[in-house]
């Protein structure tokens, strides 16, 4: 799970994938053998792959960004996933996704790459294996300035209670998981704590942190990033993403605080409904070639589950901490599990408050 | 009362009473305006806000409509894992919720509610806690549910944020595409939810106002005050029940009457939804206030009007009217005091204007006529001299400035021999041809004429001469130096008169006597200095006329009065200056009118009445009582015939006879024709004779009454007592009646011994068959005693005096008279 600076607005993106999905049903006949819409996060594939396999396939593939998890989810609920063929998604919305029979399964049949993913990315989610095929795993940690901040953060509570002078410089996520999971690790208790005290001892640590906060938008990865420019000095991150911005700033740093952070895991999934599913288990599988795969992860900063790809990594990739954390933060860090429904409910409440 | 007051009294109520009533038709119409007005803002005030909160309703009714076909929302519903609905589609779900509240801020809350009332999905904004999310219990939510699968609405109290909101509801009944067969019947999913802030409506009625002190405020069904600009206030003041006849009062009727916050108020109604109504007040003293200022305008307005108009009235009148009214008046009055040469100063081209003309016009002809009746007054028509009226005032002035000069002044006091003559052999028109000749002359004679004319500045040699009245002319000669100019004068006026002059063909030989006064030796007075002349005059005359003569004291004695007198009595018979009256005689018994005793007045014009016991000597020495005699006898007689033709009763005319008269032979011939031309009863007529004069010739008397006798009439002794009449005449007198002599009568009431004498008269009379007359006759007291003492008849001014023939006759009307 990653994203890159937002080319297009929300709603621009929305009215894309709308668009999109009209015009796609509208050339049906034409165009189910030459095209391929993938729903991504932004800058989170190498156009050069893209350009490979179009070229080697004779199809175009087109891309539609989403800017959060959310939004991905609004995106496919509006169609019922008509009109995309791929998409990326994390190992929750997985779960969610197969039980509203979105995806079409994911086997060695079709993807022999298959063989070179480790089994712990395809079990680290329940319903994942034979849906879903792993795409990268990260951490969540928190990517800030160096130069202007007076201590750098070692703790969740450093970026909930921030010091005075960074109110206005915060930036965080547009997640409901995230915020909250984070918030409850802050405080001590787990990232799935379904206990209604710590959900409401979370949600008043992220409604005291809001004054501080910039935006709940994903900070953008390019040279014109605030963390960048300064105007932010601190913000909640997906580890390749700060590597991303790193390379515009050198005062830019990446830590997983010591309370742990979330181990995440995103997966490749095929749309049931679409109508090119060959050719675009094809294109999971061109992508999990080890030479690809490999490209691919030093192209995102991210870690791959493709142990093929693993060997044809450089060694300063293999040993970055921030792409593979330590065991110790890896002990700390903990993904995230289905939470019952009601407890859920009550935490889209809590986070359609904080962001609204 | 005059013009000034009374034009007011009567145009002031004809202006003030309009304008009174107009002003208070303008109060009652603006006051009905302003109430109109006021219940109109109220009207228009509670009219907006249904308007709005319609408004709002049918926009949240078509809006959850519209919410309730989201696919999305759909899709939430028909979801039934928890899991998927909450993890999956919730976070897009409350995002949408949150993009119409973007649109609709107002919408402050959206809910999917489960059937059984479970909060499904909540989005609040801004963020409101929620109490709870089980609403099964929730009045708002039972409403829902027995709308029977209809939209509902409600105001209601929301706990979770302790405001007034409006409550839209939906149910959500689909058929799942997926699950369901395609023919199967939709089934009741959940509900959708929108709670509205009310917040417009809130503001809109604390702010709203009505007047000055008018509010507006909304009470839900239970009777509690939701919205109002101060709630609380409101609330401290009225009851309970108050606030249940409130709302018990009905909807778009006219406003009724309360005791709201303690003040008697107009109270409107409007339901803005069945769960909430809305009132405005109006308190009851502001438009009591309105009223109040709006009289004061209209009370100052009418005010200012009328005397802005009785200003205009008055002034107008006083200008138009009353002053030029003012300025007649004084004209008339200068008018009045004989000043002609007048200018009325009115030139206003009105009536008035008018009135001012002619009032000059008439001044004018006043003027003329006035000047012609002075002239008339004061000249004489045939000669065209100054009258004697005029010569009298002019006399007067002179002698007063002679006297003042210390002038001496001379009078020619001039008579035309024989004139009388000239009239009754010629006629009258050449006795005035007559006359006019002679003034000629006289004026010729005096060296300045026309009196009139120049009469303020008379030539002081020149004399001026007047018609004195009939053949008298008088001459006035003017501030004399030399003591025999009049006898120039004199001589010159006789000499003039020597020429004969020409009447009729006939040449006519005319001579004037002339008696001369002079001023101061002859009199003070004008008067004195006109008899005096006259005097002289008479002396003239007595000495054979055409001659003149200077007056003298030596003249001016009782003897030459009485001569006077005698002239002016001979004048008198010409000039009908003698009358007779008639006293009535009254029988004493019953007040009966008998008869009338003729008696003669002599009204002289100089001297008014002269009494006829100062005359009737003069006329007795003179020989005129002969000829008075006559013309009594036959005025008597023809006076009582003409009663008697007119229809009153028959009464005894009784005549005095003179004692000339009687001696004369002819008495009873005189009688005799006298009736005979009158047609007189004689019967009716008595002879009244003195005691006296029968007695001068008693045996002679017997002779002339028995003639008398013989005619038939009656015979009176009068004056009896003053005589010396014995019995044995009174025997051989053929007389009828005693009348007892009133110096008798005077003293009768007091003296015992004149009642005896006059009861031994009456007894004395009575046995000789008299009847007995009391005469003099004045008070009660002296009538009681005669008729004791059994006098017949009584005469005198107890009853009546004396009268006129044409005043008598009212007392001959009645059957008896009455004591006077």
């Amino acid at each position: 799970m990653r994203a890159l600076h937002l080319t297009k607005s929300f709603f621009s993106a929305v009215v894309f994938g709308v668009f999109f999905a009209v015009h796609s049903s509208a050339n049906f006949a034409q165009q189910e053998t030459d095209e391929l819409v993938f729903l991504n996060w932004s800058e989170y594939m190498d156009p050069a792959l893209i350009d490979k396999f179009e070229k080697q396939f004779n199809v175009e593939i087109k891309e539609v960004y989403f800017e959060s998890d959310d939004l991905r989810d609004e995106m496919l609920l509006e169609t019922d996933t008509h009109g995309y063929d791929l998409a990326v998604v994390n190992g929750i919305a997985l779960g969610f996704y197969r039980k509203q029979g979105w995806l079409a399964p994911i086997t060695a049949n079709g993807v022999p790459n298959l063989k070179h993913i480790d089994d712990r990315w395809l079990d680290a989610f329940a319903g994942a294996r034979g849906f879903g095929m792993p795409y990268f795993w990260g951490t969540l940690g928190i990517a800030y300035r160096s130069d202007l901040i007076e201590k750098a953060p070692s703790s969740w509570m450093d970026l909930f209670k921030p010091a005075e002078s960074l109110r206005g410089k915060i930036r965080m996520v547009e997640s409901s998981r995230d915020l909250l999971g984070m918030a409850l690790k802050a405080l001590g208790y787990s990232a799935n704590s379904e206990d209604a005290t710590a959900i409401k001892e979370a949600e008043q640590l992220l409604l005291a942190q809001k004054p501080y906060v910039k935006s709940y938008t994903y900070i953008t990865l390019s040279g014109e990033s605030a963390l960048v420019s300064g105007d932010v000095a601190m913000t909640m991150i997906y580890s390749g993403d700060a590597l991303m911005v790193q390379e515009h700033h050198e005062n830019i740093e990446y830590v997983v605080p010591e309370e742990g952070g979330n181990l995440w895991v995103d997966y490749l999934v095929v749309m049931r409904h679409s109508k090119n599913q060959e050719l675009a288990r094809t294109f999971v599988n061109f992508l999990n070639e080890p030479e690809h795969a490999a490209q691919l992860a030093q192209f995102v900063y991210y870690a791959t589950p493709n142990r093929a790809a693993e060997t044809r990594l450089p060694a300063e990739f293999l040993e970055d901490k921030v792409i593979y954390p330590s065991e110790e933060v890896m002990a700390k860090s903990e993904p995230y599990v289905p939470i019952s429904p009601r407890v859920q409910k009550r935490r889209a409440s809590v986070y359609a408050r904080l962001v609204q | 009362m005059k013009l000034r007051t009374k034009i007011p009294i009567l145009l002031i109520p004809l202006t003030v009473v309009p304008l009174l009533v107009l002003g208070w038709f303008a109060y009652r119409e603006l006051q009905e305006a302003s109430e109109q007005r006021v219940f109109g803002e109220m009207h228009a005030s509670m009219e907006r806000l249904v308007a709005s909160m319609n408004t709002e309703l049918e926009t949240a009714l078509a809006n959850i409509e519209l919410f309730a076909k989201g696919t999305l929302v759909k899709k939430y519903v028909l979801t039934g894992d928890e899991d998927q609905r909450y993890t999956l589609m919730l976070p897009s779900l409350l995002r949408l919720f949150q993009s119409y509240q973007e649109a609709f801020p107002d919408y402050y809350e959206i809910r999917v509610l489960q059937n059984d009332g479970y909060e499904d999905a909540r989005q609040t904004w801004p963020h409101i806690d929620n109490k709870t999310e089980e609403e099964a219990d929730n009045p708002v939510f039972l409403g829902l549910t027995q709308s029977g699968n209809q939209k509902y609405t409600a105001i209601f109290h929301n706990p979770d944020n302790e405001e007034t909101s409006l409550f839209v509801g939906k149910p959500l009944i689909l058929r799942d595409p997926i699950v369901d067969a395609l023919d199967a019947p939709p089934t009741l999913r959940g509900y959708l939810a929108l709670t509205i802030r009310l917040q417009d409506l809130a503001y809109q009625i604390a702010q709203g106002s009505i007047g000055q002190e008018g509010y507006l405020f909304a009470m839900d069904k239970h009777g509690h005050v939701v919205f109002h600009s101060d709630t609380v206030e409101l609330n401290k003041f009225n009851t309970p029940d108050l606030i249940a006849n409130i709302s018990a009062t009905s909807v778009d009727s006219v406003p009724s009457k309360f005791l709201l916050n303690g003040r008697m108020s107009y109270v409107g109604k409007r339901r803005l939804h069945p769960d909430l109504y809305l009132f405005a007040v109006m308190p009851e003293d502001e438009l009591v206030a309105i009223s109040s200022r709006l009289a004061v305008v209209v009370a100052t307005i009418t005010l200012f009007t009328i005397l802005l108009a009785l200003l205009c009235l008055l002034t107008a009148l006083e200008y138009l009217v009353i002053n030029p009214i003012h300025r007649l008046r004084d004209l008339s009055k200068e008018i009045g005091r004989g000043n002609w040469e007048i200018k009325s100063g009115v030139n206003s081209k009105d009536e008035i204007g008018d009135l001012a003309t002619d009032f000059e016009e008439m001044a004018i002809n006043l003027q003329r006529s006035n000047e012609q009746v002075r002239y008339l007054a004061y000249h004489d028509s045939l000669t065209g001299l100054p009258n004697r009226a005029m010569f009298k005032e002019y006399l007067t002035r002179e002698v007063a400035r002679a006297k003042r000069n210390q002038q001496r002044l001379a009078l020619l006091f001039l008579d035309i021999d024989d004139f009388k003559r000239v009239n009754d052999t010629l006629g009258h028109q050449a006795g005035d041809i007559l006359l006019q000749e002679v003034a000629e002359r006289l004026t010729r004679c005096l060296r300045a004429s026309d009196y009139v004319a120049v009469a303020d500045e008379l030539d002081k040699s020149s004399g001026v001469l007047a018609r004195q009245g009939g053949d008298e002319f008088i001459i006035l000669l003017p501030d004399i130096k030399d003591t025999y100019a009049p006898s120039a004068v004199a001589r010159r006026i006789i000499e003039s008169l020597k020429a004969p002059i020409t009447v009729q063909g006939h040449e006519y030989h005319t001579s004037a006597s002339i008696g001369i006064t002079t001023y101061p030796a002859d009199g003070q007075q004008a008067d004195e200095l006109i008899k005096n002349a006259d005097i002289a005059l008479y002396h003239v005359k007595e000495q054979g006329k055409n001659g003149f003569q200077y007056f003298q004291d030596s003249m001016n004695t009782a003897a030459f009065e009485r001569l006077a007198l005698e002239v002016k009595l001979r004048k008198a018979l010409d000039s009908e200056e003698l009358t007779l009256h008639y006293q009535p005689q009254v029988d004493a018994m019953s007040g009966e009118v008998l008869g009338v005793e003729a008696l003669l007045r002599w009204h002289n014009q100089e001297d008014g009445l002269i009494a006829p016991n100062i005359f009737i000597p003069v006329a007795e020495q003179t020989g005129l009582i002969l000829t008075i005699s006559n013309w009594v006898l036959n005025e008597a007689c023809r006076q009582a015939r003409a009663w008697q033709k007119a229809g009153y009763p028959p009464l005894v005319m009784s005549i005095n006879v003179s004692s000339i008269q009687f001696a004369k032979d002819d008495l009873a011939a005189t009688i005799k024709r006298a009736l005979a031309v009158s047609e007189f009863d004689p019967r009716c007529l008595e002879i009244e004779i003195t005691e006296s004069t029968i007695m001068a010739n008693p045996n002679g008397a017997v002779e002339t009454l028995s003639d008398l006798k013989a005619l038939g009439v009656r015979i009176a002794l009068d004056d009896f007592g003053t005589g010396h009449s014995s019995l044995n005449y009174l025997r051989r007198f053929p007389i009828d009646t005693l009348k007892i002599d009133r110096s008798f009568i005077m003293n009768v009431d007091k003296n015992p011994e004149e009642q005896e004498i006059v009861a031994a008269i009456v007894r004395m009379a009575h046995a000789l068959n008299l009847r007995v007359v009391a005469e003099g006759v004045e008070t009660k007291e002296q009538l009681r005693v005669v008729v004791d003492k059994e006098c017949d008849v009584v005469q005198g001014f107890l009853f009546s005096r004396p009268l006129p023939a044409d005043q008598v006759v009212h007392q001959l009307r009645k059957k008896r008279l009455k004591i006077a």
